[in-house]
């Protein structure tokens, strides 16, 4: 007797990754065996307390269980389930948990189905497999400034600098380029999920040669000389300039803390002052490329600060349950640009976003850019959200809270699903 | 006038502008100065960026004073459309301000709003007063405070036609012996790819820092390619892109800015470096480009069409084009059967030669009469008449061989013809010498040829020349100009 | 002022922003514009107060800065203190940090940048040497004419730039239309320091004509290993054919630096054409997994292993 598992609609390998928000999942029998009455099957972690664990669930907003039993016809037909990670027990290697189906009257196993529970972590602490599969798909992703990572520095330059920027739609635009450059690097390894660096904590374990670099004396960062990152290459140029105004191994950066910045206020109005502080202190706690707009995306380290960055904003919402776009406390300018009370182009609710919706414009600061590099967002295989010309709005319930097809494939490992 | 072809790449650059600042406000000053301003003139030949843009901007500045040429349009208007550098765009600002009337440059004020929008977050303290001032020095101006003058000068005046500026248009042929890399890798000699369809070739490099110029090439690039297809037009044209920088620019590269731009490669898409003999090419087309070393200094935007023997049959430079106007000169070009186009280009040539074989003198007369007379016609008898009549027509076609040299900057098909002309005349009439006469008709022909001929090869710096591809006219679109 | 002085003034400036921020009965935190009005005004008066410590001066504006970002008054008050040359070089470096940070997020700033080079470009000259490289470095991230002419005399002339030679050639990294490659290869082959030769290799990765001197550098086993790892990954840029078969030698060669061999070893595994990770260098990379190494060259063997295993 034998049973079939299919998490997120399919059922190899490249599906097989969950997060904290429920991952719909089918089970059923393959080969039933000669039974003719319904087979009573138990769902569990084959190896509890190893590895990333899993919750199951047949009801998407209630809270999972360790294990789910089902009865499943003999004739085969599906039967549907969810499942998603036990928080905070995330995977630390690609395909290290497993959902293991026993038939619950005999205990025999019917099926494993190995897959990874893909958590968003905070870089000091990533196991010296996480560090080096993460700094190898980056490094392959910049190819020596022949990879696809070129897209991404072009997307941040001077030209395009409003779209993104100075506005409400920041947070946004900013949570749409992440997803964008961790989906790409997801086709390189799909184990990585992107680290974020907590700035408001010492990281010594981050600024070090054999992850994204120790800076010498001169603000040029120097790698272990098995570091393909010391391949980094943008705009034709070698290398990565940076050094930091505070002590690299026992200083955080000069930020507000993490409870200062969540407590800016309720609305969104009032907490997306945190693009001057803690955002904006951030990069300015560096010198070289990181203090500067046009040149922050040059450096690796600039998509991990954003990632806390995105990850105050998802703390944020969870503590004031702002999932809704449609509350003008979650997002502020409902509707598109030009309509009445709007913002900027790009910055509405309803407005797409600039590159993935490919307009072009005149390139005046009322308009979109000239160029629109790059395409629509990178597609992914275990979810269908957002979409790939997404909107301002569409980029706010990452966890598909509002409705279980809008969650977006990432989680961070201290932001549960449920608080 | 001494014009600016005396400086090159060792010119002090000081000894340039104060150049500049000695032109007289004459037709001939402002010729002079709007000379400068061709990107591929050699006083840029290895000179750094900035440099380079010191000078383009001291001596755009300098039309304020000595008035704005027609010559100078296409710099100026390029520097409000596309510039990004605070000095060249309150430059061409101030350039404007040269002009007979505000009513002549009526037209130039969408160029100030895209200006203005452009500086917006590029802005720089600057002054003109002097080419190099005391540093660091307090504020001049800035380009928005020069693009609000030249609005304020503008005042309220209602658009009116361009004037037409000297037509442009360049000759390709296919440099020999240049081979051609593509984004795969795959060689192929120039004119292979280059023939056969029309064809549409830009240029760029992926290190240029200014959006509106390279990256919005290559965007437009891809939009044209899908205007095409739209239009069923994919297949029965080529498009391409080279870029200036073969060195860095290596088929990896190339393939990766062109799909990041959303180009779509194929049998007749396909983006190119010139490996070696770069120079042949930039001399063919007299592209509009100069290095500090191996680094691009100035380059301008530009485009051209070419018909289906490797000809220009269009050029867009220094403006933005569009993909609906190139699309609109491609189906041109397509409709045109290529026999015609190879008669069109005989025909000014054959013009001058048949007029140098009309019997103008008795001696001729006699010639023909006694071939004919061989062939076994008979012609009538010689008639006094004929004499002046051949005088005026030997006149009439050393004019026009004037007038062509003026636009071409040829002149030596004309003093061929004139020396022919009047050893013709000296050995037919005055001296009675056939040896004479006839040494007179044969340099009278030879000019007449080398008149009807292209210039086979150019430097860049020598300046344009229409050769035999029909004059470029403009027409007044929204936004730009269109050389057709 | 020292790093050392710089970090503890920033600590300090940190330790103190609260006490300049709104108070929650201040009511300011939920309304769109204007937010707290009351501790902006509150923050300016310290701010504009030459008797009270440079930190809490700082500090104050650090607070009103959120809601101030695009007031026009508040952004020349940061120019006009940052190029006041009778505050104290640590009142001035801390509001051009706070400058800096403006740059992401302050429209109002970035249309005055006329006012923001102007204020800059003297203090290129101050005595102090850490204002003088923080605005060397924020004209030349904003490609200014005049630092570039500046950092480029200091290194083809005797004209000195107050900041050190290094430092100089990195800044001109920021716009490679800028450099000056001749002088560069110069640098890079004869620098006084391996730093200095470093920072030059770096630049000319952006130069088809310096190829054969970056092939150069990397054969050069008398040259420090950090510019010869710099000039691989440069001459990787220009020749990537060139660079495979200049790293299987090195990879291949006991003699060498074993850092180097790492590195070359690691550009094969990663950015090498498949079939540069052919048999032979595959047995050997073998072969070498059996011995004792280095650590940096024992990881690059891992690393190509488990790349190769990709192929």
């Amino acid at each position: 007797m034998k049973t079939d598992v299919a998490i997120n609609g399919g059922t190899s390998s490249a599906t097989n990754y969950v997060t904290w928000s429920p991952s719909p999942a089918e089970i059923w029998l393959s080969n039933p065996d000669g039974a003719t009455a319904p087979v009573n099957v138990t769902l569990r972690n084959q190896r509890p307390g190893v590895g990333g664990q899993v919750v199951f669930s047949t009801d998407p907003a209630a809270a999972g269980s360790d294990e789910l039993r089902l009865d499943l016809p003999p004739a085969g037909t599906r039967v549907r389930f969810h499942v998603a990670g036990k928080f905070p027990h995330a995977s630390t290697a690609d395909r290290d948990a497993a959902v293991e189906v026993v038939e619950t009257a005999t205990g025999a196993q019917l099926s494993l189905t190995r897959l990874m529970v893909r958590i968003r972590k905070d870089a000091n602490v990533l196991t010296p497999g996480e560090r080096d599969r993460f700094v190898s798909a980056f490094a392959t992703l910049n190819n020596a400034g022949m990879g696809r990572f070129s897209i991404f520095r072009d997307m941040h330059r001077g030209s395009s600098y409003y779209e993104a920027h100075g506005n409400a739609g920041f947070l946004s635009w900013h949570r749409a380029y992440l997803l964008d450059l961790e989906r790409e690097l997801q086709d390189i390894d799909a184990s990585v999920a992107l680290p974020y660096w907590r700035f408001d904590a010492p990281a010594p374990n981050l600024f070090h040669g054999e992850f994204l670099g120790e800076s010498d004396r001169f603000g040029t960062v120097t790698f272990a000389s098995s570091n393909p990152i010391q391949y980094w290459r943008t705009d034709g140029g070698q290398g990565i300039t940076r050094s930091t105004l505070f002590d690299q191994r026992a200083d955080a950066a000069f930020v507000l803390s993490e409870a200062e910045t969540l407590d800016y206020g309720i609305t969104y109005l009032a907490f997306q002052q945190m693009e001057v502080d803690p955002h904006g202190n951030a990069h300015t706690s560096f010198s070289g490329w990181l203090e500067n707009p046009a040149t922050s995306p040059k450096d690796p380290v600039f998509f991990l600060l954003h990632c806390n960055v995105d990850r105050l904003w998802a703390k944020w919402q969870q503590a004031n349950s702002r999932f809704d776009q449609l509350e003008l406390e979650t997002y502020p300018y409902q509707g598109s640009a030009g309509g009445p009370g709007a913002t900027r182009v790009g910055h509405n609710r309803l407005d797409t976003m600039w590159p993935w919706n490919g307009v072009t414009g005149s390139g005046n600061p009322t308009n979109r850019p000239p160029t629109a590099p790059g395409g629509g967002l990178a597609p992914s295989a275990i979810v269908q959200a957002p979409a790939l010309k997404p909107t301002v709005g569409e980029m706010i319930d990452w966890q598909g809270r509002q409705a279980p097809v809008s969650r977006m494939g990432f989680d961070y490992d201290d932001v549960s699903f449920r608080p | 006038m001494t014009g600016a072809a005396r400086f090159d790449a060792s010119t002090p650059e000081e000894a340039i502008a104060a150049w500049v600042e000695s032109c007289p406000p004459t037709p001939d000053g402002r010729a002079a100065v709007a000379a400068l301003l061709a990107e591929q003139h050699p006083l840029y030949a290895g000179r750094s960026t900035n440099e380079t843009a010191r000078i383009r901007g001291y001596a755009l500045a300098a039309f304020e004073r000595i008035g704005l040429p027609d010559q100078a349009w296409p710099c100026v208007l390029n520097e409000l459309q596309n510039g990004d550098e605070a000095y060249l765009v309150a430059a061409a600002a101030k350039a404007l301000r040269g002009a007979s009337s505000p009513a002549a440059v009526a037209f130039a004020a969408p160029f100030l709003a895209m200006a203005r929008d452009n500086i917006r977050y590029a802005d720089a303290p600057l002054t003109f007063d002097t080419y190099t001032p005391r540093r660091p020095a307090t504020r001049g101006t800035t380009a928005a405070e020069e693009i609000g003058r030249t609005v304020a000068w503008l005042g309220d005046v209602g658009c009116c036609d361009a004037p037409a500026p000297p037509s442009s248009a360049t000759r390709a042929i296919a440099p020999a012996g240049v081979t051609l890399e593509d984004q795969d890798g795959a060689r192929m000699p120039f004119g292979s790819f280059f023939s056969g369809k029309p064809s549409v070739v830009a240029f760029f490099y992926s290190r240029c820092d200014n959006v509106r110029k390279c990256s919005l090439t290559v965007t437009r690039l891809a939009a044209l390619q899908r205007a095409l297809d739209a239009r069923g037009l994919a297949g029965r044209v080529r498009l391409s892109a080279i870029t200036y920088d073969p060195g860095f620019d290596g088929p990896a590269r190339l393939a990766s800015y062109g799909r990041e731009r959303g180009v779509a490669f194929g049998e007749d898409v396909r983006f190119f470096r010139v490996p070696a003999g770069f120079d042949d090419v930039r001399a063919a087309f007299d592209l509009g480009v100069n290095y500090a070393g191996a680094i691009v200094n100035r380059h301008r935007i530009e485009l051209y069409v070419l018909d289906r023997r490797g000809r220009v049959a269009a050029s867009f430079t220094h403006l933005a084009w569009n993909e609906g106007e190139v699309v609109e000169c491609l189906e041109r070009v397509l409709r045109t059967p290529s026999w015609l186009g190879a008669a069109r280009a005989s025909a000014a040539g054959a013009a001058s030669v048949l007029v140098v074989l009309l019997p103008k003198c008795p001696l001729c007369l006699g010639a023909y009469a006694s071939a004919l007379g061989m062939a076994g016609l008979q012609l009538a008898p010689y008639r006094s008449w004929l004499l002046p009549a051949a005088i005026v027509l030997v006149l009439a076609h050393l004019l026009m061989m004037a007038r062509r040299a003026r636009r071409t900057r040829r002149l030596l098909p004309l003093c061929v013809s004139a020396a022919g002309t009047l050893a013709l005349v000296a050995g037919a009439i005055a001296w009675e010498q056939p040896v004479l006469a006839g040494a007179g008709a044969a340099l009278t022909i030879a000019g007449a040829v080398m008149n009807a001929m292209p210039r086979l090869a150019r430097r860049p710096g020598q300046g344009f020349d229409a050769g035999s591809v029909k004059p470029t006219t403009w027409r007044i679109t929204p936004s730009l100009f269109v050389r057709m | 002022m020292t790093d050392e002085n710089r970090r503890s003034f920033e600590q300090q400036v940190r330790a103190s922003v609260s006490k300049y921020r709104p108070r929650p009965d201040e009511g300011g935190l939920e309304s769109a514009r204007g937010f707290a009005p009351s501790a902006d005004e509150r923050a300016l008066r310290v701010a504009r107060n030459k008797k009270a410590a440079a930190a809490e001066r700082v500090a104050a504006l650090h607070a009103a800065a959120p809601s101030l970002r695009n007031d026009e008054a508040f952004v020349l008050l940061l120019l006009e203190l940052a190029g006041d040359t009778t505050e104290s070089p640590e009142l001035r470096a801390g509001v051009l940090r706070l400058l800096r940070q403006l740059r992401f997020s302050s429209v109002v700033l970035n249309e005055n940048r006329a006012r923001y080079i102007e204020t800059l470009r003297p203090i290129m000259d101050d005595p102090d040497p850490t204002l003088r490289e923080d605005a060397i470095g924020m004209l030349a991230q904003a490609k200014d004419e005049y630092v570039q002419t500046r950092l480029v005399d200091s290194l083809t002339s005797d004209t000195a730039l107050g900041a050190p030679l290094e430092k100089t050639i990195q800044f001109l990294g920021y716009d490679i239309h800028a450099a000056q490659f001749p002088a560069l290869r110069r640098m890079a082959q004869s620098g006084p320091t391996a730093e200095a030769r470093r920072e030059a290799v770096r630049l000319l990765a952006s130069d088809p004509e310096s190829k054969d001197v970056l092939r150069d550098i990397l054969r050069d086993k008398r040259e420090d290993q950090q510019v010869r790892r710099a000039s691989a990954n440069a001459y990787m840029a220009l020749d990537p054919v060139g660079f495979e078969q200049e790293a299987r030698a090195i990879v291949a060669d006991e003699g060498e630096d074993s850092d180097v061999r790492a590195a070359s070893l690691s550009a094969l595994a990663h950015f090498a054409h498949p079939s540069a990770r052919d048999a032979e260098l595959n047995d050997y990379v073998d072969a070498l997994e059996k011995r004792d190494l280095p650590k940096p060259l024992g990881e690059a063997v891992r690393t190509y292993k488990r790349r190769r295993g990709s192929d």
